[in-house]
């Protein structure tokens, strides 16, 4: 065979074979998770409180803490983060100034999860005051997606084609008026399908709200935003390590994994539908 | 930078320059046959105009697809559209001197009035124009073609030396007339084709300068 | 005999006298533009007659565009470009530090090289500028979108959907949207920058044709890197060459008799 097909040819058969491991790892963890999650899920094990020392009964305020501790992240770092990645892309002069933030936020992304959760608890818990709480375990988990929530941001913003902003301001509009009449709606759709993503990754951290906001065991469902709150990732982690009755907690436990990455996969659906709703309308 | 457009251009010279070369030959030999008084010369004077007449609606057809196919502006855009009247004003003076080569014929039937002078010297100032003004177009010299506008003056004036000398013969001897008419006409024809000539240089004149001097209109 | 040849004398003695008081809309005095460190403009002086259409050609980089884009100050949006020099639009600097220069891009609009519909309705495509103009009354706003796509010759090809996307349009027909949306906001002025680069023959003829119809309600200036249409639809004609005028006259002249030599191998094609 020639030696160029032959070159081609593996290739090729490299990349293939590396794509095929990376859908086999996937499958077999959500094969694995799914097999013996499965088990234990019924109707009781989404709405019930759990029982007798979290061997028994459900995980509804593990479920309804993931999810209070998530929307208290999106109230608190979509609004900031669509007004930065604004600020960056559309009003501040672009100079050294400029790319210091855009470094320091690319940093932030990288810092250790661990580390925010550090953070929050000087921060939010211990000088703001607001104890253990979803408040500031949510606005840790905040902070924690608002680098991709404004890095998704600036890049919706920056593909709206430069000629609508140019139309825009010719027939006499403000910048203000140009950005939040065209720009935006034309943005709206990249800076959600990015900010969903991100959330879904805070969705399913156990360490920025391990100090924060999270409590092992509670038969209570929280009263408001000062309580602590039982969490999916966290209640996981408590199952497996902590307790007394592994045999009974151990299903449990698989039982939430399979919970919660349905619901970190549900809410990655959201974005991909909302993407490709936008997508199908836009023809610039 | 050469353009393709630059040998259509110098296509559409060469063919002016054919066609005049034709046309003052046309103008020595209808001469001739009137001073050298040969018939044979006012048939190939004849002949030579159908020629001319060929190579007109040529140049013309040429002029009109460059037009049409390059679409060219300024000094082009002269350039074109002078050629297209010089093209006319060539083929006229073709006409006259086939003109003079049939008044040619006639007056040879007849005695010599007089031993002609002027006409012959007419004769050749009116192809000496003709010839520098298509050398003005050729060589871009708008001095020669100023030159050919002034040299009119002259052949004018020869022109009525000739009728007023003529007109002493009639009123002499009215048997002359015809004889004389028909010098008269000659001289007249050779004045037209200078009147022609100039027409010629200021076409040259404005493709060149891009300035209309025609009816001197800049005097006023 | 005599007294008519004085008399057509006495005519064209008056034509003459009559092209000195011309009307003029925009003045430019001086005008120097920079980009960073290069001098895409260089002290360019010229005036545009009202109702009038003025061309401004030039080989690729002579600075046309923005000559044109700092009309309505559009070059402000680009960062690093500084100008120095004067555009006294009806009189009045638009550079002057007091002028707004949203007004500023009101009473000139302007029509982009590349068709730039909103991705919105037809309707709300010229509706835009109405609306961040203030107009809000539902009745007037639909009789002003009705004139402006009849002015921009689109209304009979669009009244019965202009709730459709703009962007089903043609290329031809984006370009003429684009144009009765400049109009809607009633400028002055129409700045045309390259309008039909983009467009084939027979979009580009009809825009020619609507340029040369709007020239009766508006001022036009017009960016071409195609020296035929400029010569179509021109009264005046600009040539621009390393940012400088070389020649600015009326456009039956510059395309018969150009007074300069560079003009000339410019637009017989001679250049370079």
């Amino acid at each position: 065979m020639d030696i160029r097909k032959t070159k081609e040819f593996i290739g090729f058969g490299v990349l293939k074979l590396a794509a095929v491991i990376v859908l086999l790892a996937l499958f077999t963890i959500l094969y694995f998770v799914a097999v013996r999650g499965i088990k234990v899920i019924n109707w009781e094990f989404l709405t019930q409180m759990p029982r007798s020392g979290m061997t028994a009964g459900g995980i509804l305020p593990a479920i309804l803490g993931t999810f209070y501790l998530t929307i208290c992240a999106i109230c608190f770092a979509l609004p900031l983060g669509v007004a930065a990645a604004i600020y960056l892309t559309e009003y501040a002069k672009q100079g050294r100034l400029v790319r210091i933030i855009r470094i320091g936020i690319n940093n932030l992304a990288g810092v250790p999860s661990v580390v925010f959760g550090l953070f929050g608890l000087a921060v939010f818990v211990k000088f703001c005051g607001f104890g253990i709480s979803i408040l500031s375990g949510g606005l840790t988990l905040g902070i924690l997606i608002l680098p991709t929530i404004i890095r998704a941001s600036e890049e919706a913003l920056m593909v709206v084609p430069r000629s609508f902003r140019e139309a825009s301001l010719a027939l006499g509009a403000t910048k203000w008026q140009t950005i939040s009449k065209v720009v935006l709606p034309n943005a709206v759709s990249g800076m959600l399908t990015g900010s969903i993503l991100g959330i879904g990754r805070a969705a399913g951290e156990t360490a920025p709200i391990l100090f924060t906001a999270v409590t092992f065991y509670s038969v209570r469902l929280p009263r408001s935003v000062f309580s602590e709150v039982q969490a999916l990732p966290y209640h996981i982690y408590a199952l497996m390590t902590e307790g007394t009755h592994p045999e009974a907690q151990i299903p449990i436990a698989y039982g939430a994994a399979l919970v919660l990455v349905s619901l970190v996969l549900g809410i990655d659906l959201i974005a991909i539908i909302i993407r490709n709703r936008f997508r199908r309308r836009k023809k610039w | 930078m050469e353009r393709h457009f630059d040998e259509e251009l110098s296509g559409l010279k060469s063919q002016l320059l054919k066609m005049s070369a034709l046309v003052e030959e046309a103008i020595s030999r209808s001469v001739k046959a009137l001073v050298e008084r040969k018939a044979e010369l006012v048939e190939e004077v004849i002949k030579s105009d159908e020629v001319i007449n060929m190579l007109e609606i040529e140049i013309d057809e040429l002029c009109l697809k460059l037009l049409a196919l390059y679409q060219p502006a300024a000094v082009d855009l002269r350039f074109v559209c002078s050629a297209m009247k010089i093209n006319n004003e060539l083929e006229r003076i073709g006409d006259q001197a086939v003109n003079i080569a049939e008044r040619a014929r006639e007056v040879i039937k007849e005695p010599l009035l007089k031993p002609l002078i002027d006409i012959p010297r007419m004769g050749l100032l009116a192809q000496k124009m003709v010839k520098d003004a298509i050398d003005a177009l050729v060589n871009k010299d708008d001095a020669l073609a100023g030159d050919v506008c002034r040299r009119d003056d002259e052949v004018d004036s020869l022109n009525n030396q000739i009728f007023r000398e003529l007109l002493t013969y009639m009123i002499e001897d009215p048997k002359t007339i015809t004889r004389a008419v028909e010098l008269i006409l000659v001289g007249r024809h050779l004045e037209r084709i200078a009147d022609h000539a100039t027409n010629i240089s200021e076409d040259v004149i404005y493709f060149l300068k891009g300035k209309n001097i025609k009816h001197h209109l800049e005097d006023q | 005999m005599v007294i008519e040849i004085q008399n057509s004398k006495f005519k064209i003695k008056n034509e003459k006298e009559e092209k000195i008081e011309k009307d003029i809309r925009i003045s430019i005095r001086d005008l120097n533009i920079w980009y960073a460190n290069t001098r895409a403009v260089k002290d360019v002086s010229l005036d545009i007659e009202k109702n009038k259409v003025t061309a401004i050609i030039g080989p690729s980089g002579c600075g046309k565009s923005t000559l044109i884009r700092a009309v309505n100050r559009m070059n402000d949006i680009i960062p690093g470009v500084k100008v120095k020099g004067e555009i006294l639009l009806d009189g009045e600097n638009i550079y002057d530090e007091d002028v707004d220069v949203v007004t500023i891009r009101r009473m000139v609009g302007m029509v982009f090289q590349r068709s730039n519909p909103f991705p919105k309705s037809i309707f709300e495509n010229v509706a835009y500028g109405l609306k961040i103009n203030g107009f809000l009354r539902k009745k007037e706003i639909a009789e002003r979108i009705e004139q402006s796509l009849k002015d921009a010759a689109l209304w009979d090809e669009v009244k019965d959907r202009l709730g459709d996307s703009a962007l089903d349009l043609s290329g031809g027909q984006q370009q003429r949207l684009c144009i009765a949306r400049a109009l809607a906001v009633e400028p002055e002025v129409v700045l045309f920058d390259e309008p039909c680069s983009a467009l084939d023959p027979v979009a580009t003829a009809r825009i020619e044709e609507l340029i040369q119809e709007l020239k009766e309600k508006y001022t036009i200036v017009i960016v071409t890197h195609n020296m035929q249409q400029a010569a179509r639809i021109s009264d005046f004609c600009a040539f621009l060459m390393l940012g400088e005028l070389i020649e600015f006259d009326k456009t039956d002249k510059i395309f018969t008799t150009p007074s300069k030599k560079v003009t000339e191998d410019y637009i017989t094609g001679r250049f370079g």
